[in-house]
């Protein structure tokens, strides 16, 4: 059953790694409702990507460990729930909605 | 670019510098990573790599191909016998554009080669210039990494880290595109140092005992334990370790395409080939076994069939290094996260002596069932020459030692169904991707990493015309490589489907071929047409004994199939011995 699930990716930050990451999700057709990328405050090397999805649990599954291939891709986290508080989305953040 | 590279775990070098441009620095990388031969063709935003590259030749041995789809297949024909990272070069543009198909190729295939690709001056980049093409965001999708250089200083840390990326793990396509700014800058250049460590990425997982115990029970349990060997057998160089487990254990092994060489297959144990177009055994008792080992397989949809009655029976063992695959297509009770020559000689010890007598016998049953339905029809004496003909006499005037590149298509089933690979690295093919055209450039690129090894390229009529243009470029570098296209004018194996699956609709599949022979002839390529059965053995020994490149034309059944077939869309039960007799008749 599809669902809204969110996702969290620690990766380095360089130009190309919101585009890879997004691709892996397009390529299994899974629908982005939010995206929040940012920098890590104290260490501009690394970043985060925060993304609400609307996915199954095993395709969330097959993605997570799509996206841990990714070499600039240091951690992926998903749970269930929507998140209440977005981390550090203060300073440098972009949001899109898709 | 700097928060990457700055950050790269190698080791700093520290001794004397020279000042030198980043042109001269990427020969240097090539040199330092032990880089013999390159495949590649020059244009404006390579420029100066080339300029550089005239004072290399004694170092590195570049091949101007003809198109740069034939550098990167080169490249990949180079690192499948070799092991080592092949490399090919290429301008910006279209000139990178054109590697796409190998870079694609060589992921799926986990052929690890560096593409270095160049690009406009840093600062024409989104200014839509003359050959510029946004490459590194083209590629994303079919390399295993890739990265824009825009500066001199960050050419030698991009190069280290691309070639370890390359080769770890599962191997795969990385492209580095240079800007000509970077390329033309000249800087003090460190010492270069190789990239042992990414922190981001891990190549091998360590082996867990828990999981590998789990496996070990399952398999010390089974009554008929059943091993599908892939790719990974032959990338860890992990016979030894698989014939030996096999023997203590008694399992049968099949292979997949890719994995054919990784186990000898005139080896008792030994069960036949999976797949579409496999052996009947081989696929029929994956739905008989009761414990499914796959070691660095992927479960391809080809060797699958239909996954709703694929070895439902079974308790699955998933074996591979790349955690991606497991449980990507068959949902698996055992999953062992590693290196196949690793867990193999950690589950030998573990695993008890057995035998599995009456199990491995069904396989042979099986096999003799598909030999009076299939194999005596297309190797016996009798009728018209049949591709399975050639290839049985090519297996046995070669004693099934040649390292063998296939195209894609009938030639390439019937060739793994009939040449008997008795060694790793021997076999090599577009299996994933399957890329019509790979194997002419494919083949001079293994013959210049093995000189001392029969090269043979099988190929269709159709596959050799798509990169046909590289007979230049064996005709100029004196290439030995044999070259046996088997034709049939026809797209053979689009058009099997279309008389079985589409009423005989023969939908453009049919080819008016030039004169091959005197096409070869026009690239000095000695060369021999065969028509008739007893024509085939003498021009089979002409072919292997010629010092110099050969070109063998065998022109065979127009209409003939390969056989047996797992229909698309069926189970691997469901395999097809015979053509069924309502697709046989014309349509009125």
């Amino acid at each position: 059953m599809k669902q809204d699930l969110t996702l969290h990716l620690i990766a380095e930050n360089n130009f190309s790694v919101l585009n890879r990451i997004i691709n892996i999700l397009n390529r299994r057709r899974v629908r982005i409702k939010k995206l929040i990328a940012h920098e890590n405050e104290e260490d501009f090397r690394r970043g985060g990507v925060t993304m609400v999805v609307h996915t199954t649990n095993d395709m969330a599954e097959k993605v997570k460990v799509q996206l841990e291939k990714l070499i600039e891709v240091e951690e992926v986290r998903y749970h269930e729930n929507a998140p209440r508080a977005e981390p550090s989305m203060n300073a440098h953040e972009i949001t899109y909605s898709l | 670019m700097d928060a990457l590279l700055t950050k790269t775990e190698s080791r700093q070098g520290t001794s004397q510098t020279t000042n030198r441009s980043g042109a001269e620095i990427v020969l240097q990388c090539l040199v330092a990573e032990h880089v013999d031969v390159l495949f590649g063709y020059p244009g404006g935003a390579i420029m100066p790599v080339y300029d550089a590259l005239y004072d290399y030749a004694d170092q590195l041995n570049h091949i101007l191909v003809r198109h740069e789809q034939g550098a990167v297949h080169a490249a990949q024909g180079y690192a499948r016998v070799s092991g080592k990272v092949g490399v090919a070069i290429a301008t910006s543009g279209p000139g990178a554009t054109n590697l796409i198909t190998g870079l694609a190729d060589a992921l799926i295939d986990s052929t690890p080669i560096v593409c270095i690709t160049g690009q406009v001056f840093a600062h024409l980049l989104g200014t839509d210039a003359f050959q510029e093409i946004d490459v590194v965001n083209t590629t994303i999708p079919v390399t295993k990494w890739n990265i824009q250089v825009t500066e001199a200083k960050d050419i030698a840390p991009a190069i280290a880290k691309a070639f370890f990326i390359a080769r770890t793990g599962r191997p795969g396509p990385v492209l580095i595109d240079i800007t000509k700014n970077a390329q033309n800058e000249r800087i003090e250049e460190l010492d270069y140092v190789p990239c042992e460590y990414i922190r981001t990425y891990t190549p091998k997982p360590e082996l867990q005992i828990s999981q590998l115990i789990a496996a070990a029970t399952l398999i010390n349990n089974a009554k008929r334990p059943y091993i599908l060997a892939g790719q990974g057998i032959v990338l860890s160089g992990a016979t030894k370790e698989l014939i030996a487990f096999s023997e203590k254990t008694g399992i049968p092994v099949a292979s997949t395409l890719l994995g054919l060489g990784g186990f000898p297959t005139d080896h008792p144990n030994y069960a036949g080939y999976l797949g579409m177009h496999g052996n009947y055994g081989a696929n029929v008792n994956t739905n008989e076994c009761d414990v499914l080992i796959g070691i660095g397989m992927r479960f391809d949809d080809r060797v699958t069939g239909n996954i709703a009655t694929y070895a439902r029976q079974a308790r699955v063992i998933h074996i591979d290094i790349d955690k991606a695959e497991i449980n990507k297509i068959i949902k698996t009770d055992v999953a062992v996260y590693a290196d196949a020559k690793e867990a193999l000689l950690a589950l030998t010890t573990h695993c008890d002596a057995n035998q599995h007598e009456a199990w491995r016998e069904s396989f042979q049953r099986l096999n003799h069932i598909e030999h009076d339905k299939v194999v005596r029809h297309e190797v016996g004496k009798n009728g018209e020459l049949m591709m399975a003909e050639v290839i049985h006499a090519l297996s046995e005037l070669t004693g099934g030692k040649a390292i063998i590149v296939t195209d894609v298509g009938q030639h390439q089933m019937v060739t793994s169904r009939y040449y008997s690979y008795k060694r790793p690295r021997t076999n090599v093919t577009s299996g994933g991707a399957g890329t019509m055209g790979f194997a002419l450039p494919a083949a001079l690129g293994a013959k210049l990493a093995m000189p001392k090894e029969q090269v043979v390229a099988v190929i269709g009529d159709g596959g050799f015309q798509m990169t046909i243009q590289e007979l230049g470029t064996i005709m100029q570098y004196d290439i030995p490589v044999k070259i046996i296209v088997l034709n049939n004018n026809f797209l053979g194996m689009v058009r099997q489907w279309q008389q079985l699956f589409h009423s005989r609709r023969y939908s453009f599949t049919e080819m008016q071929n030039p004169d091959f022979i005197q096409i070869a002839q026009a690239y000095r390529i000695p060369s021999r047409k065969v028509t008739q059965k007893d024509e085939l053995h003498d021009a089979l020994e002409a072919m292997l004994t010629s010092k110099t490149s050969f070109f063998l034309e065998v022109v065979v059944g127009r209409e003939d199939n390969v056989f047996p077939m797992i229909p698309a869309g069926a189970g691997v039960a469901e395999m097809l011995l015979e053509i069924p007799s309502e697709t046989s008749k014309p349509k009125s």
